[in-house]
């Protein structure tokens, strides 16, 4: 049977106009220049869109030639004279090379992203000379009582009653003994959220609505042996780094395709309650060698989940998460051993009075 | 708004106005798409790039853009498209392997310059952003660059040529000189960039040429500039018909010239699409912002499933209804009313001997640049 169909060699411009035959196992047709043209069907790539009227036919060896015809017809034809031609069981097996490829660059890729993802935070917050972190903490403190006090529609100072701050850094004293590599600083901000946070450097930021919420000096000191821990994990040094640094990547990666967002969402959760295990441990670390009952973080964090289910979360730093009943049970459990009080009453009363004025 | 059947003598087959004939080509471009079989197609496409969370989305660019070169016949020849899908998956690692350790250096000394106040943090973005500005720059030259490469008409390839660097320097400079003065002096820019791509812009052996000039665009730019606010971006798509117009008829092959008559009043099938479709993402975007950040009185829970919703039906939805909505009807409207004077010797046009790009698009890829086709 005979087709007309349209010929570009791929050398020139022109379009030739032939008759293709196709007989015997063979593919063929007659050129301008007066030569006959021979293909075997089981060699071209054919390309065919569902409701396009026209077929492709390309022959690699020759790979700028096209042959084109345009006959419903000749798909049928083809199919008889090479079975399976253009179909996907031939694509693939045309393209298995670049499919190995890409499956193989797809995974190291993913490896790559997720290696780096957890292990360069942490080396470059070991790299960073502790002036620097210490400064940039300090920072992130004022800005993240600048954002939050706009928020509570507040003033944003804190809170610098004289005696209440000494209490406060005798008591991280008390708790950080031991650990000299991080220079601890706690500022209260006058400020009506219940939280504490850990930012780069040692700097620690309490609010006077977690001194207000905290019912003893065994639970405030739990807090904020918490956060201590956090320090001296570098965790607060380790998100700021992982956020600006692989928020740029990221950012192209999610330019891809919106599936990166979600995968990068999960990423980051599952980092997080990594840094809170830890963080845990260290509390009750802290507290322990302080010899101060850990009962109180445990009771703090129990009310904490009670009291006060939707305090809004998504802070830039760590900050305190509400608690699983897993997360209390691994706590009470590790704390159960005895312990004395946090601080004489003297201590806490005017830590309470911290934000007093006058 | 279907795409209108082909006039039958532009049908298969037939020659309207073979090279060489005289007076003017009536109807040379003929496209034959269907918006139904687009919208579906984008679907398809979104549904499989989030199921791959991402991946797929190289596969997917290809298959639209097959599709839609395949439904253009010039001159009763149809075009081709090339490229594949894995192509533009490597170009993509190859920049993220580059560009990725640059991010991470970057944003670690963003860390670390916080630490010295504002003035310094202030002057390193403004560093940052520059910087950002030359790789879009570079970015768009590539990927048009790869995108002529893979197209193919009567078998011979189109091409670019010209320096990458030099574009992006333009861009560059024309970019802050365009944010220095409000946007005023955008029509210099468009010039300038136009004529750099289509002098260097190939078919075979044989290049464009364009002779436009910016004074003649500001009229237009001032109008659409002035109107900005009041159509909510709206006049700046018609300016980018306009530019599209513009360049149609200032651009010349061999002895091709072209014209591209399109009124306003032509235009309204793709203006009313562009900015409704711009508005829904908009607003789905805000809505899922605000479901999601605790600022003031907290959200309530049907608002946050109904942002979600809603920003869910964009993303599966949203590039579909652009394709079908917006790119069809303009690719329609273009091939509508381009026509063509002159005369060009195809015959005499020969395959390019430059080599094409290996791969292409990694980086507009990765900066999420030249979207659309």
């Amino acid at each position: 049977m005979i087709w007309r169909g349209r010929y570009y060699d791929g050398r020139t411009a022109r379009r030739q106009d032939v008759t293709v035959t196709v007989s015997d196992g063979t593919l063929s047709f007659d050129t301008d220049d007066g030569s006959t043209v021979v293909w075997k069907p089981d060699d071209l790539e054919l390309s065919a869109e569902d409701d396009s009227p026209v077929v492709r036919l390309v022959n690699p060896a020759v790979p700028d030639a096209v042959l084109e015809v345009e006959d419903p017809a000749f798909p049928q034809a083809l199919q008889r004279a090479a079975p399976g031609i253009g179909s996907v069981g031939s694509r693939l097996r045309r393209n298995r090379r670049s499919i190995v490829i890409v499956v193989i660059a797809c995974i190291v890729f993913a490896g790559a992203v997720f290696g780096v993802a957890t292990v360069l935070p942490g080396v470059a917050a070991a790299l960073i000379p502790s002036s620097v972190q210490r400064s940039v903490g300090d920072n992130v403190v004022g800005q993240i009582v600048s954002a939050i006090s706009a928020i509570e529609d507040r003033e944003g100072r804190f809170c610098e009653n004289a005696a209440g701050q000494a209490a406060l850094d005798r008591l991280i004293r008390r708790l950080a003994a031991g650990h000299d590599d991080v220079a601890f600083r706690i500022r209260v901000a006058d400020l009506q959220m219940v939280n504490a946070l850990a930012a780069p450097g040692g700097r620690l930021l309490a609010t006077r609505g977690i001194i207000d919420f905290a019912e003893s000096a065994e639970e405030f000191a739990g807090v904020i042996a918490h956060e201590m821990g956090h320090a001296i994990h570098r965790h607060p040094t380790r998100a700021v780094i992982r956020e600006a640094g692989l928020g740029a990547t990221l950012d192209l990666l999610t330019g891809g395709g919106l599936g990166g967002t979600t995968a990068w969402v999960l990423v980051r959760t599952a980092y997080s309650r990594d840094a809170e295990r830890e963080a845990d441990d260290a509390a009750l670390d802290l507290l322990g060698r302080a010899g101060i009952a850990t009962a109180g973080l445990v009771r703090l964090f129990e009310r904490f989940e009670k009291e006060m289910p939707d305090a809004p979360k998504g802070l830039e730093m760590i900050s305190t998460h509400p608690r699983s009943a897993e997360r209390v049970e691994r706590l009470s459990r590790a704390g159960a051993a005895g312990g004395g009080p946090a601080m004489p009453d003297a201590d806490w009363q005017a830590i309470r009075a911290i934000c007093d004025q006058g | 708004m279907t795409a209108e059947t082909p006039p039958p003598d532009a049908a298969y087959g037939a020659e309207p106005n073979p090279s060489g004939g005289d007076g003017p080509d009536p109807h040379p471009l003929v496209y034959d798409g269907r918006s139904g079989r687009l919208f579906g197609l984008g679907v398809r496409v979104a549904l499989l790039t989030l199921v791959t969370l991402g991946v797929y989305t190289f596969w997917g660019r290809t298959r639209i853009r097959q599709y839609l070169w395949n439904r253009l016949t010039l001159l009763g020849d149809r075009i081709r498209y090339t490229g594949t899908g894995k192509e533009l998956f490597l170009g993509f690692l190859i920049v993220i392997a580059v560009l990725g350790p640059l991010g991470i250096a970057f944003g670690v000394f963003d860390f670390v310059l916080r630490g010295y106040g504002v003035f310094a943090h202030a002057a390193y973005m403004a560093v940052q952003y520059i910087l950002y500005l030359f790789l879009i720059g570079l970015a768009i030259f590539l990927a048009r660059r790869y995108r002529l490469s893979r197209t193919v008409w009567r078998g011979i390839r189109f091409g670019q040529t010209g320096s990458t660097p030099r574009y992006a320097l333009k861009f560059l400079g024309w970019s802050l000189l365009v944010f220095l003065t409000l946007g005023l002096l955008v029509p210099l820019m468009t010039v300038s960039l136009t004529r750099y791509e289509i002098d260097n812009t190939w078919f075979g052996n044989r290049h464009f040429r364009f002779d436009g000039r910016a004074r003649e665009l500001f009229g237009s730019w001032i109008f659409c500039w002035l109107l900005l606010p009041f159509t909510l971006g709206l006049s700046y798509f018609w300016y980018l018909i306009r530019v599209t117009i513009y360049t149609a008829e200032h651009s010349r092959f061999e002895g091709l010239s072209f014209s591209l008559p399109i009124r306003l009043r032509n235009a309204w099938g793709v203006l009313i699409p562009a900015l409704l479709v711009n508005l829904l993402y908009g607003v789905a975007i805000y809505l899922a912002v605000r479901a999601v950040t605790p600022v003031g009185a907290p959200v309530s829970l049907t608002f946050q499933i109904v942002a979600g919703a809603l920003f869910v039906f964009v993303m599966v939805f949203g590039r579909a209804l652009v394709l079908a909505l917006v790119t069809h009807r303009f690719i329609a409207l273009v091939a509508r009313r381009l026509t063509m004077e002159g005369t060009a010797d195809f015959d005499s046009i020969v395959q390019s001997l430059q080599p094409r790009p290996g791969t292409g698009e990694g980086l507009a890829s990765a900066l999420d640049v030249g979207a659309g086709l």
